[in-house]
Order: structure tokens, then sequence, then C-alpha cells
């Protein structure tokens, strides 16, 4: 099931990929994919590319997947060992969702930090108290570990 | 009333006296003269079915009707024959309960029928004596009902078919041949059957060409049974390509196919599979408000209808749920044991709710009692009976009924039904 599901996903992938993402499998192992997010053009990540490790559960789709930043990135919801804070890879997933939805919604996450639910405090508050504190040193942060 | 009775039976023939075995000798009520007609006349006979023959202890003859008088035949050695048996029976006068020929007609199923039913063979060995089915030749067929039961539902007919019979005269050819009807009778012209017209919904020549009346029937069966057909292929056609927002299936395609069933919510119109739409709501590691939700559109639906076709109306979604759940209603709710158990859906469970002697459970009050403990903390309690009070808890309602304020004597009830471990699961 999970296996059938992971393949279709891949194909669907190939056939119609979504805009600044692309996602495979890391090897033979197809429930290890690596994934990449181009930073999106109206946010402080811009002309960054930033590399993601996905791994599948053996009851995908009934489970999210792990999703995690391998890139450095300065972000309110995302901490430093690369753990993102979003709602569908936790409690409000759904077997509906793909891999390309969830990428999609990393790349909204990107564009709109949720300051309100911050995995990383100190970026939210910076985010909300000092925006163009938080925009140069998002900046700094992309064109140091993601360029 | 004595009186009366004798002057009305001494006209009888005694029905033991038949069989030689009257008791009541000379004083016997019922006429002891071979002359006199016969009182009980046999229902299977006048079936044309009795399997009893010339050993059957009620009488053989016809009260009314063209059938010889059945003195002169028990003066002949007690041989009596069925109708279509007797030397003097001519297929075409009598009913000779042929099976219409419908449309789902078809020859193997008739050979053996009409092959076991004729004389009614006592033993399987005497199958072979059974009378040989020639197409094409009048075969005479009689209904040999399969049990007792069905054949006293049957003897109930019988003044209605003696009725028939007077005007059967004009519709002796009331019989279609079969071959013809479904292809190719050999006999062509010479068959004694007669060929029918050709029905344009089931081309089969089974239209009468002289009797309206039956060939409309035969129509509206067509026309019904083509309905049926076509409803068919139309759910069958819109179930196809229909992809499973889980598994992301074609439904239709899935293997092995048990898997190809429907899982419709009621809430909302998005496809899933049976099995995979199910195995979402039993998640554990989500909340119950999660997993109840639409997968594609988070729209909350109580519960799933399983369907063999995909429904696009939502009129044809009703009659989906409404079919599902009268099929539930009839099967024994597995909480409710019958009423040993307690069912935590109560009245709103689809399963039955009923005692072993059949009758139906009124649904429980459901008003969930709440209380506030000490904290401001809103808390749900469990049904509480004074009963289970009273029974076992003597000393703790003397304890309880020292304590003059009322708030603490709630306080207390409240802890008292949150420690209950299924407490979760009841509300």
């Amino acid at each position: 099931m999970a296996l059938k599901r992971i393949t279709k996903e891949l194909a669907d992938l190939g056939r119609d990929p979504p805009a600044q993402c692309s996602a495979g499998p890391v090897g033979d192992d197809l429930f290890h994919w690596q994934a990449t997010i181009m930073g999106p053009p109206e946010s402080p990540y811009t002309g960054g590319v930033f590399f993601l490790t996905i791994h599948f559960p053996t009851d995908y789709p009934f489970k999210p997947p792990k999703v995690a930043f391998t890139t450095r990135i300065y972000h309110p919801n995302i901490n430093s060992n690369g753990s993102i804070c979003l709602d569908i890879l936790r409690s409000q997933w759904s077997p509906a969702l793909t891999i390309s939805k969830v990428l999609l919604s990393i790349c909204s996450l990107l564009t709109d930090p949720n300051p309100e639910d911050p995995l990383v405090p100190e970026i939210a508050r910076v985010y909300k108290t000092d925006r163009p504190k938080y925009e140069t040193t998002a900046k700094e942060w992309t064109s140091k570990y993601a360029m | 009333m004595a009186e009366g009775a004798r002057s009305w039976t001494s006209n009888v023939l005694c029905r033991y006296f038949v069989h030689g075995a009257c008791r009541q000798g000379n004083s016997c009520n019922y006429s002891h003269d071979w002359a006199d007609p016969p009182a009980t006349v046999c229902r299977f006979f006048l079936k044309g079915c009795c399997s009893y023959g010339d050993q059957c202890r009620y009488d053989h003859t016809r009260s009314t009707g063209p059938a010889p008088s059945p003195p002169e035949m028990r003066d002949k050695g007690k041989v009596l024959y069925p109708p279509f048996l007797s030397p003097t029976y001519n297929p075409h006068n009598e009913n000779t309960r042929m099976v219409k020929l419908s449309k789902n007609w078809s020859p193997p199923d008739t050979t053996p029928n009409t092959a076991k039913s004729k004389s009614l063979p006592k033993s399987p060995e005497e199958w072979v004596k059974a009378r040989e089915f020639v197409p094409g030749q009048p075969f005479v067929c009689s209904t040999v009902p399969s049990s007792y039961a069905k054949a006293a539902q049957t003897g109930n007919e019988i003044p209605e078919i003696i009725d028939k019979k007077s005007d059967d005269a004009d519709q002796d050819n009331d019989l279609i041949c079969p071959f013809h009807a479904v292809g190719e009778c050999r006999y062509g012209e010479n068959c004694t059957y007669m060929h029918g017209n050709v029905c344009n919904f089931c081309n089969a020549a089974v239209l009468y060409p002289d009797d309206d009346k039956q060939n409309e029937k035969h129509k509206a069966e067509c026309i019904k049974s083509h309905e049926r057909d076509m409803e068919l292929s139309f759910a069958i056609a819109r179930s196809k390509d229909k992809i499973c927002g889980v598994c992301m299936e074609d439904i239709m395609e899935k293997q092995p196919p048990s898997e190809r069933r429907f899982g419709i919510l009621s809430n909302c119109n998005h496809i899933f599979c049976l099995a995979c739409i199910r195995k979402w709501r039993a998640a554990k590691q989500f909340d119950s408000e999660t997993v109840r939700c639409c997968p594609e559109c988070r729209v909350k639906s109580d519960f799933i209808t399983p369907s063999k076709y995909w429904v696009d109306t939502r009129e044809e979604k009703e009659v989906v749920i409404e079919g599902y759940k009268k099929a539930l209603s009839a099967k024994p709710c597995r909480y409710f044991k019958q009423g040993d158990g307690e069912c935590p859906f109560n009245d709103k469970c689809f399963y039955l709710h009923a005692f072993p002697d059949g009758s139906k459970a009124d649904p429980k009050p459901r008003k969930p009692r709440k209380g506030t403990n000490a904290d401001g903390d809103m808390n749900i309690l469990r049904q509480l009976i004074l009963w289970d009070f009273l029974e076992e808890r003597e000393n703790r309602l003397q304890l309880l009924f020292n304590l003059t304020d009322l708030d603490s004597l709630l306080i207390d009830f409240v802890t008292d039904s949150s420690d209950d471990s299924d407490f979760d699961d009841y509300w």
C-alpha cells in the first residue's frame, strides 16, 4: 500500500512538477527522499536553494512523512535541526495530502511565517518587533548557507 | 340437527366403507351404497398430481366436469386416472397448466421439471418411467409442488382453476414454442405449439399474436428489466475512473476485486475506497475529530456507507444510505447484547436493539449530567442511578448525609465518576 502510493506520487511529480520544488528518492530506497525548495521570490529567502529530507513511515499515507530541512534557514517555524513546525505534518495530517502539496505548504510558510506558533521564539520575537532586522538576517543566512 | 345431518349424509358414500373399513356397519350415517357419490374428493387429484394414485384414501373423482362417474371406475378394479392419463383426456380441453414462457425461459430448466412431473414416481428408480418430453409434440405438464405446504397452498386454488376451465376452451393455444422463442424450432410450420411474434425489447418470439393484454404485460416486464439493466450500466459507468483520494488507485480496477467498494461520506462528495477511509477513521494517533473529517475537505461525517458503485446525486446517495441503515437495523447490536449490555450510541445506534423475545428496546434518556469541580472545570458525569447508591453504599450515604454542604456533596460525585476507567469511552 505505502510503496504503491509513493510510486504513484513519484510518477505524478515527474509528470506535473510543482513550481519552485523538486523531490525524488535517494538511491534505491523509495521510503527515503530528498527535496529542494527554491526561495520564494517575494521573501528574504529568494535566490536560495534549500534541501530537505523526507522519510516515509511504513504506514504512509495514514501517518505523515517526516520532513526536515538539511540547509540552515532563519525562520520562526524552523529550528536549527531543520525541524519544521507545520500542523499538516503533525496533528492535522490528512492521507489525501501528497509530498507535492506538503512542499507547496512549506513554500508558503517561507513567505508567511507563523510567529504565533513559533519553534524558535527568538526569531518570532524579532519577526514581530523588528521586521527589517528579520529580513536582513534571513537574507544573510540564505546567501551564507543556501547559495 | 341429527335428523338433518342424517338426511344430508345418507346420500354420501362412506369413505371408510369404500376402503372396506367402516366400523359403524349398518348404523353408519353415510351411505354404504356404491351408487351414491363419495363425499371427499382428493384435492391433489383435482390438481392432477396426487402422488398416491389409486392407493389414495381420498376419492379420485370429479364432482363436476366430464370425468367418468366414480362407481363405474371403482367397479373396474379400482383403477383411476388423473385427468391427463385418463383415456378420454384431451389436452386442448383441460387446463394444461404449462408454465407460461417468460424472457428468462431456458430449455435445460424445463426438461427435468416436466420429466418428473408426469406420473410422479415414488422412488428414484421409477423416475426412468417418467414420460418423455418430445420437442414439438404436445406435452402435458402438471406442476408438482415441491413440499406438502406448497401442495396444500396450491390446493386452495382449486375453485379458481375449475372456474377457469370453462373459458379455457378458447385459450387452448396459449402455449408458445420455447424453441422458436429463443431461436429456431426445427419443426417449423408443423410445430404443435404456437410460434409467437418477436418482442422488440428482449428479441424473443414470445408475443401472442392475438392476446394484447398478455403482450402489454410482457412489454411492461421487458421495459422494467431494461430499466434495471440501464441503471446498473449507468452505475458502472459513473464508477469508472474514480480515484481514491488516499491510495490514489482507480477503485474499480483495484485488486483483488473484493476491494472495489466505495466508502461514501454522508456530508461531502469526495471519493475514497472503503478500505482506505475505514483505515483512516480507525487511526489512533490522531484525535477523533480529525479522523472523522473528510481527508480532502475536512468536513465532518459521522458515518460512512459502503457501496459497490459510486453515487453522483443527492437522491441516489440517500437511497444508498437508507438501504445501508435498513440492512444494519436487522442485525443485533453487539454492545446492546439483547439487553445484557449497554450501547454507548443508544438510540443513535444503527443496529438492532431488541430483547430475546423480539421486543424493541426503548431509547434511554440521553441527557449528559454535568458537574463543576472545585477548580471550576466542567465535568460530564456518567449516568447516575439512585439504585446504584442505595444498593451497596449505605455506609457511604450516611456519611454523605452528615455533610450539610451541598457543594461538597456534588464534588464527591464528580470525583467518584471521574475515577471510572471507561469514562472516555462513554462520552
